[in-house]
């Protein structure tokens, strides 16, 4: 298991490794980066004082291990806007973040999952089309829409919950709702097809035919067999999710990593969105390898480590 | 590309001629399918020809900011029957041209990514040793990260605009066409029709492009479509967190964010864009799932008992 361990996680170093060095690259080739972090009228004196500051007088090549020996070393330089230390900013803001994505992740397998095994039980019923055709809505509508609308409805209309801020449950309720759509819609719509496709197999008959309630042979003997697709889904769609949040906590005001990174893009703060887009990198290989782990939890025959 | 089917043909490759007619007739068939073309078609209509709309898109009329969908007539203009904007532009034209806008980014990113990932996915997969570890390890890295994330990384480098956001995303999105093609060529390369090509001396090229591609046309196709999708979200995505295309330009996502600011007077700037969005994006999506089913070797004639197990259909 360690050796799996190890081997997921130096996959993962290496994918953050090629991003960042992406992000080098881009920043280092699109201009002159002290330029656009200064105003246009800062005087020549400034540009070459903030640039021998910042280091940008070395060579190209001998920057880019410097950078690299810094993130190695967890050191992510000062935010240009607010001077304080990058990673205490982003690591500030993780706890929201996480926070928000579970509980999306959580919603979305709390509703989806049952939605799914009702769709195809009832397959053809009215159940089963109302499923599918949420499915391909949730699927096709725009995250920040569907936080827009849940924001008209209730907290213009019928103003029941806050529809910004952060702090209690309720200020959790639109945020992870909105967010967990988009999931919700996958995760239906994989169940229903994986469970349509075990329904069809002969071990069902023989549950079936042994007398078994099928309640018994639905969710004992069918769902925990069709589980799996349902896992990788969530494990995929992840990435999408914690995408959906960038937009979703700038719209509530939910003062996580993602309205952090939408911020510091806006005002080219680089420093902070090299940090942030680290940690979002490092959170997503993280829960990826949790769900790998869940595999064979749940499978037996899948061993991951051997 | 009409020829005459030889004997080195791959079978799947004769059975997936369709041909226009057989194709039009299943998609009538299916009201779901039929009436996402249409509605991709009336999209791509109103974009092309939004310029000709009567009503300017940016002529500002500040008395009528604002104000509710309505049939009232004036001189030389349509009414704005779908309201005004806070500068008491007309927002049915401006949704004309965000449409157009929107489509115009995912058309552009979508042309740039499918050609580099496809073709990257063609010779790391045929390939394989170096070429492959280095494509595929890229290809990974960006695979398991958000999408919009890399996206917003770049373009705090690089700053807004319309070509290099179609930019951004189309050297960001070319990785699941890689993916998806080497997938497929690692299948197909080790098929008999292209050992029987490599034994009467086909070159590389010519095994490629000749044998290999056409098998994978239909995936490309099928990626393109739902990869449409994904681009025209993520550009709504960027704009309305202000780091798409700068204002006055309308854009769906640009149009949503202002209107987060005005909710409480007007539902109609916050509703319309939204439902333009999901218009596009759903019919996209309809039809990227019926063309899966379409290029599945499988489908062939039986289609119509497939189509009816087939749960999305």
């Amino acid at each position: 298991m360690l050796t799996f361990l190890r081997r997921r996680l130096f996959q993962g170093l290496i994918s953050i490794l090629i991003v960042l060095s992406i992000a080098f690259v881009v920043l280092n080739l699109s201009g002159d980066p002290i330029r656009m972090m200064l105003p246009p009228t800062a005087s020549q004196e400034d540009v070459e004082a903030m640039r021998k500051s910042y280091g940008f007088d070395q060579p190209l090549i001998y920057r880019y291990f410097t950078f690299l020996n810094q993130i190695a070393h967890l050191d992510f330089g000062k935010s240009v806007q607010t001077r304080r230390p990058a990673l205490s900013m982003v690591l500030a803001r993780l706890p929201a973040t996480i926070l928000l994505s579970f509980s999306a992740l959580f919603l979305a397998a709390l509703f989806g999952i049952p939605l799914g095994i009702l769709a195809a039980v009832k397959r053809g019923k009215i159940v089963d089309t109302l499923a599918v055709l949420l499915s391909m809505v949730g699927q096709s509508t725009p995250v920040f829409w569907i936080a827009l609308i849940l924001i008209y409805l209730f907290g213009v209309i019928f103003p029941v919950l806050p529809p910004s801020g952060y702090g209690t449950a309720e200020h959790l309720i639109l945020p992870a709702t909105s967010l967990s759509l988009f999931l919700l819609a996958g995760i239906t719509r994989v169940t229903r097809t994986s469970l349509l496709e075990v329904l069809n197999m002969p071990f069902i008959t023989t549950a079936r035919s042994k007398g078994l309630k099928e309640h018994v042979v639905i969710l004992k003997h069918a769902f925990l067999n069709a589980v799996i697709p349902v896992v990788t889904q969530l494990a995929l769609q992840m990435r999408f999710v914690i995408g959906g949040s960038v937009v979703v906590e700038a719209i509530f005001g939910w003062p996580g990593l993602g309205q952090l990174l939408a911020q510091a893009a806006f005002a080219r703060d680089y420093p902070v969105v090299i940090t942030s887009t680290f940690f979002i990198s490092l959170f997503i290989i993280l829960l990826n390898i949790a769900l790998d782990c869940f595999y064979s939890a749940i499978n037996p025959r899948i061993k991951l480590w051997e | 590309m009409e020829r005459k089917n030889n004997r080195y043909d791959s079978p799947a490759m004769t059975q997936t001629k369709k041909g226009w007619q057989q194709y039009l007739s299943i998609v009538w068939r299916y009201k779901r399918v039929f009436v996402a073309h249409a509605m991709l078609l009336i999209v791509l209509l109103a974009a092309i020809l939004a310029p000709l709309y009567p009503n300017d898109p940016f002529d500002q009329r500040l008395a009528l900011s604002l104000s509710a969908p309505a049939m009232t007539q004036e001189e030389n203009r349509l009414p704005s029957f779908m309201g005004t904007d806070s500068l008491g532009r007309d927002l049915f034209s401006r949704l004309l041209l965000a449409t157009r806008i929107s489509l115009m980014v995912g058309f552009l990113s979508v042309f740039i990514a499918c050609p580099l990932g496809a073709l990257l996915g063609l010779f790391a997969g045929y390939q394989g040793g170096i070429v492959d570890v280095i494509v595929m390890r890229i290809v990974d890295a960006l695979l398991s990260l958000p999408f919009v994330v890399i996206a917003i990384t770049i373009v705090a480098a690089i700053g807004p605009g319309l070509v290099k956001l179609a930019l951004v995303l189309g050297l960001t999105g070319w990785v699941t066409f890689a993916k998806l093609v080497r997938g497929e060529v690692l299948r197909l390369k080790e098929m008999e029709y292209i050992e029987a090509a490599r034994c009467i001396g086909c070159s590389r090229t010519r095994i490629l492009f000749h044998y290999i591609a056409p098998q994978v046309f239909g995936l490309v196709l099928v990626t393109v479509t739902l990869t449409l999708g994904q681009m025209i979200i993520a550009e709504a995505i960027l704009s309305f967190l202000g780091l798409g295309i700068p204002p006055p330009m309308p854009t769906l996502g640009g149009i949503l964010s202002e209107a987060q600011t005005f909710f409480f007077s007007a539902w109609w700037i916050v509703i319309f864009p939204g439902v333009f969005l999901m218009a596009i994006v759903l019919s996209v999506n309809i039809i990227g799932d019926f063309l899966r089913d379409y290029f599945d070797p499988q489908f062939k004639y039986e289609w119509a008992p497939k189509l009816k197990e087939n749960p999305q259909l």
